[in-house]
């Protein structure tokens, strides 16, 4: 990755943030950064995943319906079963983490474009979350899930707390494993890898395991947000995802990308759709500036690719 | 009758200091087939471009049917009737066999294409020369004999004069040979010029006129088929001395370290020599490295220090026991080009960086600047990305792998394919170090000088069977060439007979 595409994220954060703070005052308040943190520490997690997976090469579309699935599994258990509220939680995590697998190993052993297989996820979530939750959100989540996302670890906000200490696990763990060397080498020529020994199958299926994980978590996290299960929830959030990464200088043909990167890409979103709130942009245009945002990433990846080729 | 195409004193450079064709002069007579031979990078394919028109020569006087012309382009040799059929089947598969056929020339109507026309112009031509494919067939239903027909009826149905063949036969069997050299002979007889390329010498005797022959860029030989016969033709292939380009030195093999029986295969290999590998294309060299690197499956048994290595389970089986594999294509299969130096050496031995799941960079980026001494490679830093280095520089990377992995078995597929001068010799030299340490080289190369210079001895492999193998003392590049070519040893007292009767019982 050259310097220039490592800084840019960086560059267009401080300018986004310096526009919107020199524009609105309540954007710069304690209370809205606050706010920030919280609604998009969902955002943060699923990217953390997503980032594994695109460093491998591949994508995984079904975040926002396994989001909902794993919310709706775990209220439910607590709410309808009386599962203690830790075990049910648990219970969510290992059905993202079951549902990556699937995809990991349609991918790897039945050869399915990851495209294909997670929009089939896609809908496979969805589907088992709404008929899991008969099609109505599950209320009434107890208080003990849901200070999970809404109170403070030694006055600080328990999402802000969760996203540093993921993300820095995540980073760590990817930078310090063979895992995180291998998954970036099967991303950059995965017959290279196969070549020098890499266990290629195992390494990706882990990649969508991970996704699936991650993908879970983030779906706790709004679920205790909102205290309830909401199978309909999180619908098209695997785009913001994408967004996020792609923005944050990940490689969509895989083998680039950086956990960093993808923390700059998740703020530029989430400061993004906040200031444009705030300073009045109507909410159907907000859309296209997301929009422009991605393609103005992927344009400039393409030309940065083209004049390091040249 | 005049000639199709005179060619005299034609010249091709690439930049300043490549001279592809030094003044060759070459024809292309009314109903005869030629045989076009020489070795890799002979200019072979630099005539046939100079032909076809995709790159038209810098200077010399061509001629078609006595009248000068200028083959400027691959619009204007098409024209004039001059067809070229490509080794690699440039059908597309997912449409009929018409529509290939009248791919780019379609009969239109309105200016929509005319459907029935092109069916009707397809079948004129398969019917004119008695192929027997139905127009209608989807080509990826079709075998290789009846897509390399489909390939010629696209050239005939252009109203070819002139018919350029790559290595037609590379991809059939032997009765697809047969019907093959049928519809050629019928082809001769309407009065079509032939060129026939191909390195399977009895083939060339079976169905050709003349044999012309190029090395380094000039015509060295040409002969009536019936008056020239293999020694003479692999002779003027080779036509030169080995120099002292190839550094291999002097080592005494010890015991027996490697013991392959694979089918068709049966080998053992002492420490410290180079096995080269030689062979046709297709004839199954990278196919035997492949499987000793266990990724072909494979029903054979492979020995490493009289331990058994179990084949077919993937590299990593093999990788552990010691081998390490140079792939033939290092851009594909070899390197990750966007990765640092560093990630690519150490891939295939992170453990002996870091022990368990853990990854620490400092033993990583002093392992690799092992390496990249070792091997001089050049550049400022481990961290620069593979992909900016030159092919021999990137080419020592991979050697730093298996280096570094610790290999002593180590599978060399064309390992200076792309590779300056400087860096192969240091190749080899560094071939010398690792077998002087005891272990093993097996070298498969397309440069018969690169094999006999570097080998300790020669393995041939001839339609996929190991049929020969010859010390370094007995091998001389024709007779290592007459091996591959004809599947047995060179003896100038019969070489002027039918040669290709037997290759192909």
């Amino acid at each position: 990755m050259t310097l220039a595409k490592r800084l840019l994220p960086a560059v267009s954060l401080i300018l986004l943030f310096l526009f919107f703070a020199s524009q609105s005052a309540p954007f710069r308040s304690m209370d809205n950064i606050t706010n920030i943190v919280g609604q998009n520490a969902w955002l943060l997690i699923a990217s953390m995943g997503m980032t594994i997976v695109i460093l491998g090469g591949g994508i995984d579309l079904s975040v926002g319906s396994v989001m909902a699935f794993c919310g709706v599994v775990s209220v439910h258990l607590m709410v309808n079963m009386k599962v203690p509220v830790p075990l049910a939680m648990l219970a969510g995590l290992a059905a993202g983490g079951v549902a990556g697998a699937i995809n990991g190993l349609l991918v790897t052993k039945l050869r399915i474009p990851a495209f294909i297989t997670t929009l089939g996820m896609l809908l496979i979530a969805r589907g088992a979350a709404l008929s899991l939750a008969k099609g109505v959100t599950v209320d009434g989540a107890p208080e003990a899930f849901m200070q999970f996302a809404g109170g403070k670890v030694m006055n600080i906000p328990t999402p802000l707390v969760m996203t540093v200490a993921i993300a820095g696990v995540v980073a760590l763990a990817m930078h310090f494993t063979k895992f995180g060397r291998y998954v970036q080498a099967i991303g950059s020529n995965a017959e290279a890898a196969r070549v020098s020994g890499v266990p290629v199958h195992k390494t990706l299926l882990w990649t969508y395991i991970l996704g699936g994980v991650f993908a879970g978590f983030a779906g706790l996290v709004e679920a205790a947000r909102q205290g309830s299960g909401n199978p309909t929830s999180a619908e098209g959030y695997e785009l913001d995802v994408v967004t996020a990464v792609v923005v944050g200088g990940a490689s969509l043909s895989g083998g680039e990308g950086r956990v960093s990167g993808t923390i700059l890409g998740v703020l530029l979103v989430a400061f993004l759709r906040n200031g444009l709130n705030l300073i009045g942009v109507e909410p159907f245009l907000q859309k296209a500036y997301i929009g422009a945002l991605i393609l103005a990433a992927v344009a400039f990846d393409q030309w940065a690719r083209r004049k390091s080729a040249a | 009758m005049a000639d199709w195409l005179t060619l005299k004193g034609i010249e091709k450079s690439f930049g300043s200091a490549v001279k592809a064709l030094k003044g060759v002069d070459f024809r292309i007579g009314q109903g005869e087939i030629i045989a076009l031979l020489g070795e890799n990078g002979a200019g072979k394919s630099t005539l046939l471009k100079a032909i076809t028109g995709l790159q038209p020569p810098d200077t010399g006087d061509v001629r078609w049917l006595d009248q000068p012309i200028a083959l400027s382009s691959p619009a204007k040799a098409a024209a004039l009737g001059i067809q070229m059929v490509y080794q690699e089947l440039n059908l597309s598969p997912h449409l009929s066999v018409a529509a290939n056929i009248c791919l780019g020339n379609e009969p239109t109507k309105f200016g929509i294409i005319d459907h029935k026309a092109v069916y009707q112009r397809a079948k004129e031509v398969l019917d004119a020369h008695g192929f027997a494919i139905d127009p209608a067939a989807m080509v990826d239903s079709l075998g290789p004999a009846q897509r390399q027909l489909v390939e010629i009826a696209k050239a005939l149905a252009r109203d070819a004069k002139v018919l350029l063949l790559d290595e037609p036969t590379s991809s059939l069997g032997e009765q697809d040979i047969l019907s093959l050299f049928e519809t050629l002979r019928d082809l001769r007889a309407k009065g079509l010029g032939i060129v026939y390329v191909s390195h399977r010498l009895p083939e060339c005797f079976a169905i050709s006129d003349r044999f012309v022959i190029l090395r380094d860029g000039e015509l060295v030989y040409e002969a009536n088929t019936a008056e020239t016969d293999t020694s003479k033709v692999v002779k003027a292939m080779v036509g030169r001395d080995l120099k002292d380009f190839y550094p291999r030195a002097a080592i005494e093999p010890g015991a027996v370290k490697v013991a392959i029986d694979l089918p068709g295969f049966k080998l053992d290999i002492h420490a410290g020599e180079v096995i080269g590998i030689a062979g046709l294309t297709g004839s199954g060299r990278s196919r035997t490295l492949r499987t000793l690197f266990g990724l072909e499956p494979s029903t054979g048994t492979f020995h490493i220090d009289g331990k058994a290595v179990q084949l077919g389970k993937g590299p990593h089986i093999c990788i552990d026991a010691g081998v390490g594999l140079l792939t033939e294509d290092r851009k594909k299969t070899g390197l990750a080009l966007a990765l640092p130096i560093r990630h690519n050496t150490t891939l295939a031995g992170l453990d002996k960086v870091t022990p368990g799941p853990w990854l620490l960079h400092g033993p990583d980026k002093s392992a690799t600047q092992t390496q990249v001494t070792a091997l001089a490679v050049k550049t400022p830093s481990t961290e620069n990305a593979v992909g900016n280095l030159s092919g021999g520089n990137q080419q020592k990377v991979v050697l730093g792998r298996w280096l570094h992995a610790e290999s002593t078995v180590l599978l060399f597929d064309e390992p200076t394919r792309g590779v300056d001068v400087g860096s192969k010799v240091e190749i080899y030299e560094r071939m010398n170090d690792v077998t002087r340490k005891g272990s093993v080289v097996v070298l498969v190369s397309s440069e018969i000088p690169e094999l006999l210079g570097m080998s300790d001895r020669i393995a041939v492999l001839f339609h996929g069977k190991l049929v020969t193998v010859i010390s370094r003392a007995d091998a001389t590049p024709e007779r290592v060439l007459h091996w591959m070519m004809t599947g047995r040893d060179i003896d100038p007292t019969d070489t002027a007979d039918q040669p290709h009767q037997e290759a192909h019982s």
